[in-house]
């Protein structure tokens, strides 16, 4: 009996939160919480992207040499209609100024190229592409590559190019710059694989994942545009996460928060932008390094 | 008097693997467990289901056999070749014939149902989804018959004769047409995309992850978005392709006349390997266990490793091959030209 009263009294005592139990809180209800009886069972007319983006140059250097680009349009006219997406980063690097060059010419020169392929199908509908799309993003980027050496010669960029069709997207991917898929559920799975020699090392199993991440060359990269002996970029296309977002960043957010806390801010965020905004926040938390650059990509269809 | 034997051997089934002689490669170390003799032409896919193998002949009839010994059971004669794969559903038998029409035959007793007239020859081969049965025919149309009534719901103007299958995903049916057109059609027989190849799509699609997969005669194999049909790859073989490819791990299985069967990583569009048969690849891939099983028109069906593409062994009928084989319980039941359905080990 004594014990009892004793256990109403501790309830009264803790301020601000009405419970039922010690362990549940039932207001305010946090985003993730409310997620599920938003989205679920829900479809979209017409299926469109919801888009954020958020930049920082870090607590490090003096000027931002990345560069992204974010283009969406959604046509809704109650037929079938799908929506196209454009997101880039490009990640630069090179002295005197260069490195913000090649970033910034190698992310307009792609996103320049697309919109002009894309141009008759959005203003016919019935006309549709001669060329694959896969084709298309290889022909970008060689574009860009030539820009870049004519514009920045001697510099470099990292370049992460995600053309989004349908429920479908297409990857141009040299660097590391990362793509992501996040789900739900908390899983975070890179798309991209980086192109540095600290991953060709873990991949051919000579160092661990633990050994890669404080290795002290582990931001050289073996291959990045505007490099005189560029050859390709991975050129992929893969189902988008659905439900779930696609996240694109420089190394400068994925190289200094985790995985579990990029998945973690974004389910707590009330929406997407706030989640870009708190993630670039983050990184600089964390030390903020080098330059920073995030993308969330929402499929609402 | 040596090959008196060993062709009653191989009518009995009685023989294992015979080791003949060193020079010749894995192709007489075979022998077939059983094989029927049909009375001309087998160009269809035959079908299992549940112990039995159901197979359409160019002699007009379809035929039930045991699948453990190839006993004859029963066989349904129609008024035309038939030269497509059977489908089954509640305990019917589901057939075109180029006698214009599709056969619903009981799957026991080989007596007719019910039947379906259409205005053309039918190639393709039906398939059935949401009390419907789908199917093309020469008559330019895709026809959608519900199953209970035998009455046709819609039909769909393709414009060209359909000799492709409809692959069913998702409220979708896409087929392709003779004169290169490709079609997604929805539930109500209406038209959600199109896309022109050059020449016809004979071969039958399949979708996986949201990509709808298929070659044309334009000697392209097509990687298509199933939601808008923007093209998201396209792979150039050697020369035009009626085979219908398959799918397993990532990549994606098809031949083309120039010889080649391929493997392809579906995502990249990237060749992992590439085997050159003797001949024209006319016959459809399938994938079994750690295999990959192809028919070519030299009559060879080759096995190799889905993974590596090296050859595991390889057998020859008399005729060619322009079917897929089927797989059950380590079996292997391919038809050729040469009239007749051989059961191999796999």
């Amino acid at each position: 009996m004594k014990s009892f009263f004793k256990k109403i009294g501790r309830k009264q005592k803790t301020e601000g939160k009405i419970s039922s139990s010690q362990n549940v809180i039932t207001a305010p209800l946090s985003a993730s919480q409310l997620l599920p009886t938003i989205t679920v069972n829900e479809s979209f007319s017409p299926s469109q992207l919801v888009v954020g983006s958020s930049q920082s140059v870090g607590k490090h250097r003096d000027h931002n040499e990345d560069s992204i680009v974010t283009f969406s349009i959604t046509i809704g006219n109650g037929t079938n209609n799908q929506p196209l997406g454009l997101f880039i980063v490009a990640d630069g690097m090179g002295g005197y100024q260069y490195g913000e060059v090649a970033s910034n010419v190698a992310a307009r020169t792609v996103a320049s190229f697309l919109i002009k392929k894309f141009h008759p199908v959005i203003a016919d509908a019935t006309v549709t592409l001669d060329e694959s799309l896969q084709e298309i993003m290889k022909n970008a980027v060689k574009e860009a590559q030539l820009a870049v050496v004519k514009s920045a010669p001697g510099s470099g960029t990292t370049l992460t190019a995600v053309l989004v069709h349908g429920q479908q997207m297409t990857i141009a991917h040299v660097g590391d710059s990362r793509a992501y898929s996040i789900q739900p559920n908390g899983k975070v799975e890179p798309l991209t694989r980086d192109h540095t020699l600290v991953r060709r090392l873990e991949e051919l199993g000579q160092i661990t994942s633990d050994e890669a991440a404080v290795h002290p060359q582990r931001n050289v990269l073996y291959r990045a545009l505007g490099q005189d002996d560029f050859l390709e970029a991975d050129i992929f296309t893969t189902p988008f996460p659905q439900p779930g977002y696609l996240f694109i960043c420089s190394d400068g957010l994925w190289g200094v928060v985790s995985d579990a806390e990029i998945s973690k801010i974004i389910s707590e965020s009330i929406n997407i932008q706030a989640a870009c905004q708190s993630l670039v926040a983050a990184a600089n938390a964390a030390g903020g390094p080098d330059n920073i650059s995030a993308i969330l990509v929402n499929l609402l269809s | 008097m040596k090959e008196a034997l060993v062709a009653a051997a191989i009518k009995t089934g009685l023989l294992g693997r015979i080791y003949q002689s060193a020079t010749t490669i894995q192709t007489s170390t075979l022998k077939p467990l059983w094989t029927f003799q049909c009375e001309d032409e087998i160009r269809g896919t035959p079908l299992y289901y549940d112990g039995g193998i159901y197979l359409g002949s160019c002699d007009n009839n379809i035929y039930s056999l045991n699948a453990t010994n190839g006993e004859f059971v029963w066989k349904y004669a129609t008024g035309g070749s038939i030269v497509s794969r059977p489908a089954i559903f509640d305990g019917n038998i589901f057939i075109g014939s180029e006698d214009q029409s599709l056969h619903v035959i009981n799957v026991r007793t080989g007596k007719i149902n019910w039947s379906y007239l259409s205005n053309g020859h039918i190639l393709s081969s039906p398939r059935i989804s949401d009390g419907h049965v789908f199917f093309g025919s020469d008559d330019n149309s895709l026809h959608a018959v519900n199953v209970l009534t035998g009455r046709v719901t819609w039909k769909f103007d393709a414009g060209s004769p359909i000799r492709s299958s409809p692959y069913i995903i998702d409220e979708t049916i896409f087929v392709g047409s003779e004169s290169g057109e490709f079609y997604a059609i929805d539930f109500r027989g209406e038209l959600k995309w199109r896309f022109k190849a050059k020449l016809a799509i004979t071969s039958s699609p399949m979708v996986h992850d949201g990509i709808v997969y298929f070659g044309s005669l334009d000697s392209s194999f097509y990687a298509l978005e199933t939601k808008g049909g923007w093209i998201v790859w396209r792979f150039r073989m050697g020369k035009g392709s009626i085979v219908s490819p398959c799918f397993a791990e990532n990549l994606i299985f098809t031949g083309s006349a120039d010889g080649l069967i391929y493997a392809i990583e579906a995502r990249t569009s990237k060749v992992i390997w590439q085997f050159q048969a003797d001949h024209q690849i006319s016959g459809s891939p399938v994938i079994y266990k750690d295999s990959i099983y192809c028919g070519a028109a030299n009559g060879i069906i080759y096995c190799l490793e889905y993974r590596t593409g090296r050859l595991r062994w390889m057998f020859e009928t008399q005729g060619s091959i322009t079917s897929a084989p089927v797989l059950f319980d380590d079996i292997v039941y391919i038809g050729s030209t040469d009239h007749r359905i051989y059961a191999l080990l796999a």
